[in-house]
């Protein structure tokens, strides 16, 4: 009787304490996996105020410019690459993946180019290459003259699609 | 002439001003609705690409820069704070995610952000397998609102979890059994969610002991056929598709292989075997099935069939539970075919791939350390790497999960150590902007650039006198050719009056009238000219005049920019400060992301350690059950010669 009385308690603790190592193995896996959430929230606000540093530091707003570019439609033309020009000086060379146009024709705004300007007067010229309509290669290029104040100045290039002619647009905006 | 020195001028300001002030200036952040669009399309640009990272950091760019901006957004589509909380939601960001989710519901929102809001939360909650606040979050979607404002692929994923839900509520008795067809009826045709919920239905009415039931269920998903345009094209056409037919496919064989145990523990052998064979090999869970093939075709006593499936499970370099238990399951057949020399055999070649296993993972309890997990998991595709006897352990989900855990804080901490030489560069660029503004300033101050201004404002001035000037006198306005015909005349007349003089003296008689006369047209025609283009000159003089004026208001600006920015107190400490700021917070998190490897580690060390002598274990098992079946055997054999030698002594 004392014989299985005592088997009966080792096994009593025994299952206890199994339970209870699981209980402590799934406890740490929860706290590492708090403390993952807890660190990716703080590296997303770590690298945002990187960012802002980053921009403070290499592009003042005094002599900033911003190029943007968005997509609208884009039923006319499937964008494959751009050139950007500044005063007739390459600052950037794009080409797109197939997700990076999709992101675009769903409402998406690239920062395609940030940099520095003195102020005054500039150009900016940007060149389009890809298909057009009925899948032909098509290169189109649209030039803009703009005046660089003290205040960081943005532009975006829109491609619309023009249903009358059934042919992209290309523009140049200030915003 | 004033004006290439005045243009000079104007472009050492600007270089000036910008090389000394050029350090970080904080924008005064403009936070109007067209900028806040443009922002937010960014984010959308990163979320349509998956970039979550970046988007959310593009997010918090915004929301620091104008913190109610979210709010203003005029872009069409679904509410900012959905998608941030949808994005935190996919980023592994899931308390953020509900604080967002619950803000939103707490808020008058519209019923669309509601319904949306309220399925994000209950997905976050049964990911987190908290099945009843899941279920309570979720039922409070109606059928019609999921149908008006979820899309298909997540009104789908709802009834999936609501069907999944439901069951588990059966199961713990809160709710009665509810027929599937429901969910069923309303799953949209392609799903893939349809063939879960018959699978886990079937699976349900197995576990509920309703056999017959259980079986016609997960037929339904393993008898389903492969479309014509499926089995002749392969799915070539789109990528998509063949991630569909993976996926459909591998759910088709656990539900075979389902159904193959279910028939075999119910001794419909023949069912089984049908069953076992539509499991494709090479899949998943193709070494089960051989398994159980055999079992199913000893249980028919076909023993041949049987032994050909466990030997074809023996070649396998893969180490499971499957493999290991055909050498077992083959001396069983062997033994049931009147053939006991080839079941000792095959025994003893059991236990000899037992003990070798056995060997390998205790080595490999050993050897392998943090140094080997940190290196697996800094290898792409390290899944595919793994030796064959360590597969079953480390292709579990646990194992699987820890290390993608582990890839993370890797990964992270490779950013941390490029943001902090990042840092270190925003320092040294400080330094030297800082002494290149001295060394400007210096150069400023010695060239005494500044004062340049007003001696060219005092040169136009006296330009300016002299344009007054010309009204009286047109000549002024001279070209430089009339500039030199008049100096020639005015040398001519010199002359004219030198001569006359000296040949006064000489006592010779006075020259002739004409050439005063000629010297008096000249100048009379040089006069004439000068007053003809007068008007034009005039014009063309305050025109040049006015331009100076324009550069030299110019001037004058970048000037006071200059002066004012030479005033001003520089920035540099601030920037210092915040790089300072930025490397401590970098440092501290450095330091979280060392602490929380090591637990890592060390969880994965222990995790790994348990299933390789859990593995171990089980081979011992394997090991005595062979030793037993051996000894077993050699009793039989030596029962038999001893009945046998009986049999002859009689």
């Amino acid at each position: 009787m004392k014989l299985r009385t005592f088997i009966l308690t080792i096994v009593l603790c025994a299952t206890a304490w199994h339970s209870n190592a699981q209980q402590a193995g799934g406890d740490e896996q929860q706290t590492v996996a708090k403390q993952l959430q807890q660190l990716r929230k703080e590296v997303i606000a770590l690298n945002r105020d990187l960012f802002v540093l980053e921009e403070d530091l290499l592009f003042p707003s005094s002599t900033q410019v911003v190029v943007y570019l968005s997509v609208d439609v884009g039923t006319y033309f499937k964008l494959d690459a751009v050139e950007l020009k500044i005063d007739d000086k390459v600052v950037t060379e794009y080409l797109y993946t197939d997700r990076q146009v999709d992101a675009l024709y769903r409402g998406g705004v690239q920062r395609l180019h940030i940099g520095n300007l003195a102020q005054g007067e500039h150009q900016i010229s940007a060149f389009f290459i890809g298909l057009g309509p009925e899948g032909r290669e098509y290169k189109r290029a649209t030039s803009f003259n703009f005046n660089k104040d003290s205040d960081a100045k943005a532009l975006e290039l829109t491609i619309n699609d023009a249903t009358g002619s059934q042919q992209p647009e290309f523009n140049v905006v200030e915003l | 002439m004033l004006k290439p020195y005045l243009n000079r001028l104007n472009a050492s300001l600007s270089v000036c001003a910008w090389l000394l002030y050029s350090s970080p200036i904080v924008a005064a952040q403009k936070c109007e609705t067209g900028i806040a669009d443009k922002a937010y399309q960014e984010v959308l640009y990163y979320y349509f690409q998956h970039d979550f990272y970046q988007a959310l950091t593009q997010f918090e760019i915004l929301q620091q820069a104008c913190p109610d901006s979210l709010s203003s957004i005029s872009q069409p589509g679904v509410d900012p704070y959905l998608l941030k909380g949808g994005i935190s939601l996919a980023y592994g960001l899931d308390d953020q995610a509900a604080d967002i989710f619950s803000r939103l519901l707490t808020t008058a929102a519209p019923l669309e952000t509601q319904t949306q809001s309220w399925f994000l939360l209950g997905k976050s909650l049964f990911e987190k397998q908290q099945y009843q606040a899941s279920a309570n979050i979720l039922n409070k979607i109606t059928i019609d609102n999921a149908d008006e404002y979820l899309h298909t692929l997540d009104k789908d994923q709802w009834l999936y979890m609501q069907s999944q839900l439901f069951n588990w509520q059966i199961t713990q008795s809160i709710t009665a059994a509810r027929d599937n067809s429901y969910w069923l009826d309303e799953l949209s045709e392609d799903s893939v969610y349809r063939q879960y919920v018959i699978y886990n239905q079937g699976l349900h009415q197995l576990q509920s002991n309703q056999y017959a039931e259980g079986v016609q269920t997960l037929e339904q998903v393993g008898l389903a056929d492969k479309s014509f345009l499926d089995s002749f094209l392969g799915g070539w056409w789109s990528p998509l598709t063949v991630v569909d037919q993976t996926e459909t496919d591998a759910l088709r064989d656990r539900a075979n292989l389902t159904i193959g145990y279910a028939h075999l523990k119910n001794q419909q052998a023949l069912e089984a075997l049908d069953a076992f064979n539509r499991v494709r090999l090479g899949s998943l869970d193709s070494d089960s099935a051989l398994l159980g093939y055999g079992w199913a075709a000893a249980q028919r006593e076909e023993y041949q069939i049987a032994l050909s499936a466990w030997q074809r499970l023996q070649q396998q370099p893969r180490s499971n539970e499957y493999v290991m238990e055909s050498y077992l399951a083959s001396a069983y057949a062997f033994e049931q075919a009147f053939a006991p020399t080839q079941a000792l055999e095959n025994l003893q070649r059991g236990l000899q791939r037992f003990a070798s296993e056995k060997q390998m993972l205790r080595a490999n309890q050993q050897e392998i350390n943090d140094q080997y997990f940190i290196q697996l998991a800094n290898t792409a595709d390290w899944s595919e790497q793994i030796p064959a006897h360590l597969s079953s352990i480390m292709l579990s989900s646990e194992f699987r999960n820890q290390m993608s855990w582990l890839e993370e804080s890797l990964g992270l901490q490779s950013r941390f150590d490029r943001w902090q030489q990042q840092l270190n560069t925003f320092s040294l660029m400080l330094d030297e902007r800082e002494k290149e503004a001295q060394s400007r300033q210096q150069t400023l101050k010695q060239s005494d650039l500044l004062s340049k201004l007003q001696q060219y404002q005092g040169l136009r001035e006296q330009l300016h006198t002299r344009l007054i000037n010309a009204e009286d006198e047109p000549r002024i306005l001279s070209d430089e050719q009339e500039l030199e015909w008049q100096s020639r005349l005015e040398r001519a007349k010199q002359r004219h009056k030198e001569i006359s003089e000296a040949w006064l003296r000489l006592n010779k008689k006075p020259l002739k009238p004409r050439y005063v006369a000629r010297l008096k047209r000249l100048e009379g025609i040089m006069l004439w000219n000068a007053s003809e283009s007068y008007s034009t000159r005039r014009w063309q003089a305050q025109k040049m005049l006015n331009e100076v004026d324009e550069l030299i208001a110019q001037t004058a600006q970048q000037q006071n920019q200059l002066i004012a920015q030479l005033n001003k107190t520089p920035e540099y400490p601030a920037q210092r400060q915040r790089i300072a700021e930025l490397q401590q917070t970098l440092e501290l998190q450095q330091q979280q992301t060392h602490r929380i490897q090591t637990q890592q580690l060390a969880s994965l060390n222990a995790l790994f350690k348990e299933q390789i002598q859990q593995q171990i274990d089980q081979l011992e098992n394997y090991e005595l059950q062979a030793q037993l079946a051996i000894v077993r055997l050699n009793d039989k054999a030596f029962r038999k010669a001893e009945a046998d030698r009986q049999g002859a002594k009689q």
